[in-house]
């Protein structure tokens, strides 16, 4: 016996085979159901699906970049080898504090693990602002410091509203 | 005869282990099974306890002998296992090759094997599209497409059934159909997973699996999952699955009689 | 053409019944007689028809009508006054047990197996539902699964909607419908008890169909899908009812060693008597378990509120009007049996004072409405509660002549037993014939004459001063835990056992000296035989008084469910139960992992959905292990009660194995012969305990 069938069963010893009773045990697992975006973008197309497409509520879904995003102007010294992300950046400026006072005893500056060097690496290209015409970190700043184009302008605010309309 | 392709679009889904077990399941029903390997991983052959360190295989002399039976694998009973191999690069790209443009080369080397009369043939395949799924699945029988109880798998649904596989019908004969494995009643994913998916595909969805270590127990101690544990949920699921299989194939079941596995010998 | 050939048939057979009724004959005339009547009874009980069981019926009629036309004209001779007295007592006793025969074939001669009317594939043509669960003063341990299997059922969410009308307006009934998510409802007084509230209720809500069930009756999944189909196809159709399943043991299944062999109490009326009733459309309102049509309710002003047994009365007002009644023979819903036996004989006492009051104030055999079947159907329930004097009549009747030497009938001894022989044999087969699985032979007896004492005073009382009467709820859910002896409820038995042992031995004795005495000994031996019949009935209902310890308060249920068993390590085996409980279960043993391994859940396999639950060892044995579930979440809980309580097929048993009257008759002398047994048995543990106890403390001293 694979699972306990006890619409079949009853069918059995009432003799009612030839009645197709309806199961509605779905209807309450679908209260427990989480509300899940994979799961709900698979459903069959309908109005809450639509609105309900992307990820969560407070990260809008990803646009194409603009052309700006990855240009090299000609004021631009050489990039860094490693990118850095926005996100270290106001950790970066608490290790470029602590690497500015290792950096004063070179021996323990070369103890530092590997994953510092990147740090170190960062400290400069922060440092630099203070002293060159550039500001890099304003070059590698998150899109929407950009101005964006008119039609994007209103795509976060739609979907952020038509999710918030769904929300219960 | 009859053959069928254990596949997935996703990879880590549990589809050596499945066609391990399947071909297990299978045999102690009375069948006579192949285990037939198509993934560089080599890691099927694990399961019906050839050693690690056993290099054999069919893939680095493919492409000069004509037969590849001569490489098949058995234990004794009517349990058989064809392992991919250990390759080199240049051996493995010139298999591709040779899969990709002979409309034969499949044919030709498994002729004896396809054509043994009464022999199930399971075969198991990297995941996504490979040429070797693409050139075997104008043979097969039937496609067992396996997935996890999660989203990441779920997310690949649309693949399949935009023919993104082998760029055409999965399967010309008795169709493709779907396992769930590692279905966990008491994670809220692994549940509503399940639900979706056994609303969606229906009929479509052969079986699902229950998430129990006994097999990756019985994987590490090289045996199949009905030795290691009898009493195995996951067991019951696969034997489940098996009797469907044979059933869809028309496979009649033997007499029930259970063959053991003692040692590996070569062919 | 049928009907005329009917017609002329049964009027050329009157006169032939009128011969058999009325020819005298002697005694060796009338048991010849007799025993080819009852020949002829076991030649056509080869034969399983029920055509021709209504010739049987007929011939009992007969035999019977024979027997009280001979008591009339032959027997009604008296000495003196108090033999009058007793003498026509007994005989009008004999009256009331003629008439309610007749009654009872008409009732259950044709039952009606309806079959469930399948609703409609389109589910926008469904009726709206509403579901009443009244509750006054039980626990919530008891609402709640009642609540939770009410969820459970099978319909549209939109079309179904619950409500916990609640009279005693307790916070943690309010918070708990809150919790779960239905609607609940309190009023401002308790005016009428269950059935104001029911109609209090009403005005607040617009299903059109209602459904009653009592705070204990957890009802099954396909509840609606069975019962409201018929709704759609017969406007005039206001009522479904269906039967009343227990769960729990009622007294006599409890505490009589062979209770559980034997048919429930309720099977019969639950069985052959609403079967029967609904043949001729008189199917009534028990209370619960039942669906109404909203329609039908307004058009007589609600439930009816001025009897105790209200639920009768709701059903006869509707078929006044002319709507219709249907019973459905399939067990939908369960719920907990009265748990000593004195619940049960204040369950008893209202249920008889208000068919008494019905009959007063509503009698059926007058007013408007009704055919004659139903009238009959009616007055055939309502005469039923009258049995009180009746009964305590036949039991102490041979007492007159054993212990002060009255002659109430005056007869020869063999005549009135041959004249009495077919007259109770073809009764007794009879019933055991047509109704043997729902009831076993005398068993009936037992059951009245626990009662009967008891409903005397009620009965007669309310039939003198029908609007007296207090309504007492019935408790429900009490656990008793320990075992005693209800000797306030059976002193009257008692009493009287005494009585009918000293007449048995006083006879005798007067048998064996009967020269001496002059006395005639087969009169004696008459007397003697019903003394002692009488005297086994009675100590079987004593029996009953012999209250057992209650050791669980949840019910468990044997049931084989695929489980999966999930243990610390991650790994998961697969088994099945073997019993079932909402409080945990039984499961065979695939291996022996448990003895290294911790269970951690357990996950039961339902087609429709599994639930896990944590859960804790109990016992463990070779081949079993006993779980214990640990607490859940009501979201939880409503999937354990779906598993347990509420699945379609859970009440369903096939029916007990044919009734055998001699089976019948040694099942009850054994229940006798075990009182006595048990009781020595359990005072000779207690000496033995007390006088370890006896020992300690003197050691200790």
């Amino acid at each position: 016996m694979n699972h306990y069938d006890d619409l079949q069963r009853f069918k059995d010893k009432t003799r009612s085979q030839a009645l197709d009773f309806k199961d509605f045990s779905a209807q309450s697992h679908a209260q427990e159901q989480g509300n899940w975006a994979i799961i709900n973008q698979l459903l069959p197309a309908t109005e809450v699906n639509s609105l309900a497409a992307g990820g969560h509520v407070s990260l809008s879904a990803p646009q194409p970049v603009t052309e700006e995003t990855f240009a090299v102007s000609e004021l631009t010294p050489v990039p860094q080898a490693q990118v850095v992300e926005p996100a270290p950046a106001p950790v970066s400026s608490i290790l470029q504090g602590v690497d500015e006072q290792l950096a004063s005893t070179p021996r323990q500056a070369a103890a530092i693990p590997t994953p510092t060097p990147a740090r170190v690496q960062v400290s400069h290209p922060v440092t630099e602002p203070e002293q060159g015409a550039v500001d890099f970190t304003r070059l590698f700043a998150p899109a929407t410091t950009k101005p964006a184009p008119a039609a994007e302008k209103n795509q976060p605010l739609n979907s952020l509203l038509e999710r918030i309309a769904t929300c219960r | 005869m009859p053959l069928v392709c254990v596949c997935s679009p996703k990879g880590g889904v549990g589809k050596t282990t499945m066609t391990a077990n399947l071909a297990y399941a299978l045999a102690r029903a009375g069948s006579k099974v192949l285990a037939l390997d198509f993934d560089v991983q080599n890691a099927l052959r694990l399961h019906f306890g050839v050693p690690l360190s056993d290099s054999r295989g069919y893939v680095a002399r493919a492409a000069e002998s004509s037969d590849w039976s001569q490489f098949v694998l058995t234990a004794g009973g009517n349990i058989f296992v064809l392992p991919y191999g250990d390759a080199t690069e240049p051996q493995r790209l010139a298999f591709e090759e040779r899969l990709t443009h002979d409309e034969h080369f499949l044919t030709r080397g498994l002729s004896t094997l396809l054509n043994y009369p009464g022999l199930i043939i399971i075969a198991d395949f990297p995941p996504g599209p490979t040429p070797a799924l693409k050139a075997m699945s104008r043979l097969a029988d039937l496609h067992l497409v396996t997935l996890l109880a999660d989203t990441a798998s779920l997310s690949l649904l649309p693949q399949i059934e935009n023919q993104r596989l082998t760029g055409g019908v999965l399967n010309q004969k008795a169709g493709h159909y779907f396992v769930l494995n590692q279905s966990d009643n008491r994670r809220q994913i692994s549940r509503d997973v399940t639900a979706f998916v056994e609303n969606k595909l229906g009929e479509k969805l052969l079986g699902v699996v229950h998430r129990d270590e006994s097999v990756g127990e019985a994987n590490a101690s090289q045996q199949s999952v009905f030795d290691f544990s009898p009493a195995s949920a996951a067991a019951f699921d696969i034997e489940l699955i098996a009797k469907k299989v044979a059933g869809i194939l028309g496979v009649k079941v033997g007499d029930g009689t259970v063959h053991t596995l003692p040692r590996m010998s070569g062919f | 053409m049928k009907k005329l050939l009917i017609i002329l048939l049964v009027l050329a057979m009157v006169p032939v019944a009128l011969l058999v009724v009325i020819t005298p004959m002697d005694s060796q005339k009338q048991y010849i007689f007799g025993l080819i009547s009852i020949g002829l009874l076991f030649l056509m009980g080869f034969s399983k028809k029920r055509s021709i069981s209504v010739i049987m019926v007929v011939m009992s009629l007969l035999m019977s009508t024979r027997y009280m036309y001979f008591r009339l004209t032959q027997t009604l001779h008296f000495n003196s006054e108090i033999e009058t007295i007793l003498g026509m007592g007994l005989f009008l006793a004999e009256v009331y047990v003629w008439v309610l025969l007749l009654l009872n074939y008409l009732q259950t001669i044709w039952p009606l197996k309806r079959e469930i009317v399948p609703l409609p594939d389109d589910m926008s043509l469904w009726p709206t539902v509403d579901v009443y669960i009244p509750t006054y003063n039980e626990s919530l341990d008891v609402v709640r699964d009642t609540v939770l299997a009410a969820q459970c059922i099978d319909y549209p969410r939109d079309k179904m909607k619950i409500y916990l009308l609640d009279d005693g307006k307790r916070r943690e009934f309010a918070v708990f419908a809150a919790d779960v998510g239905v609607g609940y409802i309190t009023r401002n007084d308790n005016s009428h008890a269950k059935a104001g509230n029911l109609n209090h209720a009403m005005k607040l809500t617009q299903g059109e169909l209602i459904t009653v069930f009592d705070c204990d009756h957890v009802a099954t999944r396909i509840f609606l899908q069975a019962t409201v189909g018929g709704f759609l196809k017969d406007p005039k159709l206001a009522l479904v009812q269906t039967p009343h399943y227990f769960y729990s043991p009622d007294p006599f299944e409890r505490n009589l060693s062979v209770g559980r062999n034997i048919p429930n109490e309720g099977t019969l009326f639950y069985g052959p008597i609403q079967q029967g009733n609904d043949n001729w459309n008189a199917t009534f309102f028990c209370g619960s378990c039942a669906v109404i049509r909203r329609s039908a309710l307004e058009e007589i002003g609600g439930f009816a509120v001025e009897t105790v047994t209200e639920d009768a009365h709701t059903a006869l007002k509707m078929q006044r009007l002319g709507w219709k009644s249907a019973f459905l023979d399939i067990p939908l819903a369960a719920g907990l049996a009265t748990e000593r036996l004195v619940l049960h004989v204040i369950q008893r006492t209202r249920w008889a004072r208000g068919m008494t009051q019905i009959f007063r104030l509503d009698n059926p055999l007058f007013g408007r409405g009704l055919t004659i079947q139903q009238r009959l159907c009616y007055l055939s329930a309502m005469l039923y509660y009258q049995f009180a004097l009746p009964r305590i009549a036949f039991l102490t009747a041979p007492l007159a002549y054993l212990l002060f030497n009255l002659n109430i009938i005056h007869s020869s001894a063999s005549l009135v037993f041959a004249y009495a022989l077919p007259h109770l044999f073809l009764a007794i087969y009879i019933n055991s014939r047509m109704n043997g699985r729902y009831r076993y032979s005398f068993w009936g007896e037992i059951y009245d004459l626990v009662l009967a004492f008891h409903l005397v005073l009620p009965t007669v009382v309310t039939m003198f001063f029908p609007k007296r009467g207090k309504f007492n709820v019935t408790d429900k859910g009490a656990l008793l835990d320990v075992g005693y002896f209800d000797f306030r409820v059976v002193r009257p038995h008692l009493v009287i056992a005494i009585l009918l042992g000293i007449g048995v031995i006083a006879g005798i004795v007067r048998a064996f000296a009967h020269d001496y005495y002059g006395v005639d000994p087969r009169v004696i031996a008459l007397n003697v035989g019903w003394g002692l019949y009488s005297l086994i009935f009675l100590l079987a209902a004593i029996a009953v008084a012999r209250e057992t310890r209650q050791t669980r308060k949840t019910i468990r249920i044997d049931v084989t469910i695929p489980v999966l068993i999930h243990y610390a390590s991650g790994i998961s085996s697969r088994s099945q139960t073997a019993d079932l409980s909402m409080g945990g279960c039984r499961i065979e043993l695939p291996d022996d992992r448990h003895l290294t391994d911790e269970i951690e859940e357990i996950e039961l396999l339902l087609q429709s959905g599994a639930i896990s639950i944590p859960v804790k060892v109990v016992t463990t044995d070779e081949r079993y292990i006993r779980l214990m579930f640990d607490d859940i979440p009501l979201s939880r809980r409503r999937e354990l009660v779906r598993v347990v309580l509420a699945r379609a097929d859970a009440w369903i048993q096939p029916p007990k194995p044919q009734d055998n009257p001699f089976r019948s008759l040694a099942t009850i002398v054994r229940c006798v012969f075990d009182l006595f047994w048990m009781t020595w048995k359990t005072r000779r543990a207690n000496r033995r305990a007390q006088a370890k106890v006896q020992v300690q403390e003197d050691g200790n001293a």
